[in-house]
């Protein structure tokens, strides 16, 4: 026995907690959480049924955490999880799983699958046993502030880009200003636009922000990975930097994972709350919107779409906002089946996105999101994460899709109103 | 009268019953107090929704299912439904249990007409034929079922199908499947805490935790 596989049998054992046991103890083997599951679906593949990709943390629980099932142990009637489980779980836990939620949605008896399978990723990691991309990006992030590695020089880059485009000035590490604003590492290396969209909308509106140089991204690997000292670590550089400047808000870019661990996890695992606010971009246009404070002119005639990014939305509660904008600025949006809590994932969530040995299985996944698109056909399909966008843009180009992709804080700058 | 199957009778309503109460009861209690000694941390991320309020409506709104999923898993939604109704029905309906209600607590309700918990029983036995059938035959439910399952389907089915027979007098010594009845039902409540068949109480507690995480987020459940 192996210190590692220890180590991850204690990291599993911790999350277990009332929640978990009231799930294990509730499921029924209905299967009806396959019929929600993108991966299940695409394939038809029994292995991936939700609950069965948690099957090791049920043993566990059954075992350590029931009286029967600690007899049933003590007398030898079931199998200790051994290390050769967790290796064998690591592709059903890290491969077929974006951690979408939708199968939380539709278990009958109310099984939080997915907040499942981010606590089990917690035991998984510390048994060794994750995706090689996922541990070296996490490495990176730690060592040079990004998972795409050292950032400062594209990000200098494309603020300088986009003062040029805009003529608004983009200051540094201000102090003093009402928010702060940080950015999902995609977006600095693929979709910079939006940062000149930010700066035009927030200087209508009269908002005073700056870009922090401690901490200026906002994408957490260690949630994916499953590794909360990693998603500690990151989360604290965001908080430190933004309590160092005193910003009243951080503004969570347009990136699901990023949301996910500043606004939902972040407190739990520094500890403590903030001394300031989270507020998601999409959320704070449509603030700036009700508040009258967001005038547009005109409206994109094209028939445009919108993917509801799984963290966002259905896992992050930001459901009416998005569409509120859309209304705004598109004069021909068509929803597609489907569409808001329970939209089919992207197939690139949850670490699966930088997994190659999962790109296969990431294809088949599609097929989901295909059906959904091919039937309404539109010319463009707006989302709210960067990462959704880049899975997208690669996965149309694979199925030679010319649907063209954009970000809804960059459609809606295009269409702000000059004359106010 | 028979005396052996009286005096069975006699045992299955009295000591056998007394010994399958305390087993059903401490069983529940033990398995809802593993769930809750564990216990779980504040969420110390500033609520966006009321995790109560959606906690609790989750436990009922739960029952319903997502839009378009039912013709993907015909049988387990539309077998799992008859059953639990009928069984139901049958349970808290039937003048003769009323009146063990009313004779161990005090309460009583209206009772439904014959034809119905007849009805009923025969309709949610026919739909735990159909839940067995999808468990030999589709992939996904043969996939999940485990000794557990098989189990409780047929522990389930036993009191419906005993009380049919006891009371329409279909076949065999009245007394005898009045005793019969009583063991099967009593086997039910030894095996519950032991099985699935604790989702009967839990259900309640993880569609709570569902709604009040998703809830606390200001997402639906
Ligand atoms: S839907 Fe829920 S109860 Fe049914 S098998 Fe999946 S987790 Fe278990
Ligand atoms: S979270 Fe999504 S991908 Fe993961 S098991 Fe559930 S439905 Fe499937």
């Amino acid at each position: 026995m192996s210190a590692t596989f220890e180590r991850g049998l204690n990291a599993l054992r911790e999350q277990i907690d009332a929640p978990v046991a009231s799930f294990f103890t509730s499921c029924v083997n209905c299967g009806l959480c396959a019929e929600a599951c993108i991966f299940y679906r695409a394939t038809e593949d029994p292995k991936y049924i939700p609950i069965k990709k948690l099957d090791l943390m049920r043993r566990v629980w059954s075992r350590e955490f029931t009286l029967f099932g600690w007899i049933a142990g003590a007398l030898g009637l079931v199998k200790p999880v051994t290390d050769k489980d967790f290796s064998d779980w690591e592709t059903l836990v890290y491969d077929s799983c974006t951690m979408c939620g939708r199968c939380t949605l539709v278990c009958p008896v109310g099984n939080d699958i997915t907040m499942m399978i981010r606590k089990m990723r917690e035991g998984m990691s510390a048994a060794g046993h994750a995706p090689v991309e996922l541990i070296a990006a996490a490495g990176r992030h730690a060592d040079l502030g990004s998972p795409m590695g050292e950032l400062h020089p594209a990000l200098h880059a494309q603020v300088k880009h986009a003062i040029k485009d805009t003529g608004i000035e983009i200051e540094f590490d201000k102090p003093g200003v009402d928010y702060m604003v940080i950015l999902s590492a995609q977006e600095i290396a693929e979709f910079p636009d939006v940062l000149g969209a930010m700066a035009k909308i927030f200087k209508k509106a009269g908002l005073t922000w700056t870009i922090s140089n401690e901490a200026f991204e906002a994408t957490n690997v260690g949630i994916q990975l499953g590794n909360r000292d990693v998603a500690r670590v990151l989360v604290q550089r965001v908080v430190d930097a933004a309590e160092k400047l005193g910003v009243k808000y951080v503004i969570s870019p347009e990136c699901g994972h990023a949301y996910q661990a500043l606004r939902w996890e972040g407190p739990n695992l520094i500890g403590r709350s903030y001394k300031f606010e989270v507020i998601h971009i999409i959320e704070l246009l449509d603030k700036l919107r009700a508040e009258g404070k967001l005038k547009t002119k005109g409206k994109n005639t094209q028939k445009l779409t919108f993917h509801d990014p799984c963290q966002i939305n259905r896992r992050g509660g930001i459901n009416g906002e998005p569409r509120r904008l859309m209304n705004m600025v598109a004069e021909n949006f068509v929803e597609t089946d489907d569409a808001g809590t329970m939209n089919w994932c992207c197939g690139g969530g949850g670490g699966v996105g930088s997994n190659e040995r999962a790109e296969g299985l990431r294809h088949a996944a599609f097929k989901l999101k295909k059906i959904q698109l091919e039937k309404v056909e539109p010319e463009v399909i707006v989302t709210m994460c960067a990462y959704c966008h880049h899975t997208l843009d690669n996965v149309l180009e694979e199925f030679n899709m010319d649907q063209e992709v954009m970000g809804l804080t960059e459609l809606v700058a295009e269409y702000l109103d000059d004359d106010v | 009268m028979n005396n052996q199957a009286f005096d069975l009778l006699m045992w299955a309503r009295g000591p056998a019953f007394d010994i399958a109460l305390m087993i059903f009861a401490g069983g529940i209690v033990l398995r809802i107090v593993e769930i809750f000694v564990l216990g779980r941390k504040k969420d110390l991320a500033p609520a966006k929704g009321n995790p109560v309020a959606q906690g609790l409506k989750t436990i009922f709104s739960r029952s319903v299912p997502r839009e378009g999923l039912v013709k993907f898993a015909p049988i387990t939604y539309i077998g799992g439904y008859i059953f639990h109704i009928g069984f139901f029905i049958a349970f808290f309906f039937f003048a003769p249990h009323i009146a063990l209600f009313t004779d161990a607590f005090g309460v009583s309700w209206p009772s439904t007409g014959r034809v119905i918990v007849e009805s009923a029983t025969a309709l949610a036995l026919l739909a735990l034929i159909a839940l067995i059938y999808s468990r030999f035959t589709d992939p996904v439910r043969k996939a999940l079922t485990t000794f557990d399952d098989y189990l409780v389907l047929v522990l389930s089915g036993l009191p419906l199908l005993t009380g049919y027979i006891a009371v329409n007098k279909l076949f065999g010594d009245p007394t005898m499947m009045m005793a019969f009845h009583i063991l099967s039902v009593e086997a039910l409540m030894i095996a519950f805490p032991f099985t699935k068949l604790m989702h009967a109480f839990s259900f309640a507690i993880s569609r709570y935790y569902n709604g009040a995480i998703q809830g606390r987020k200001g997402a639906e459940s």
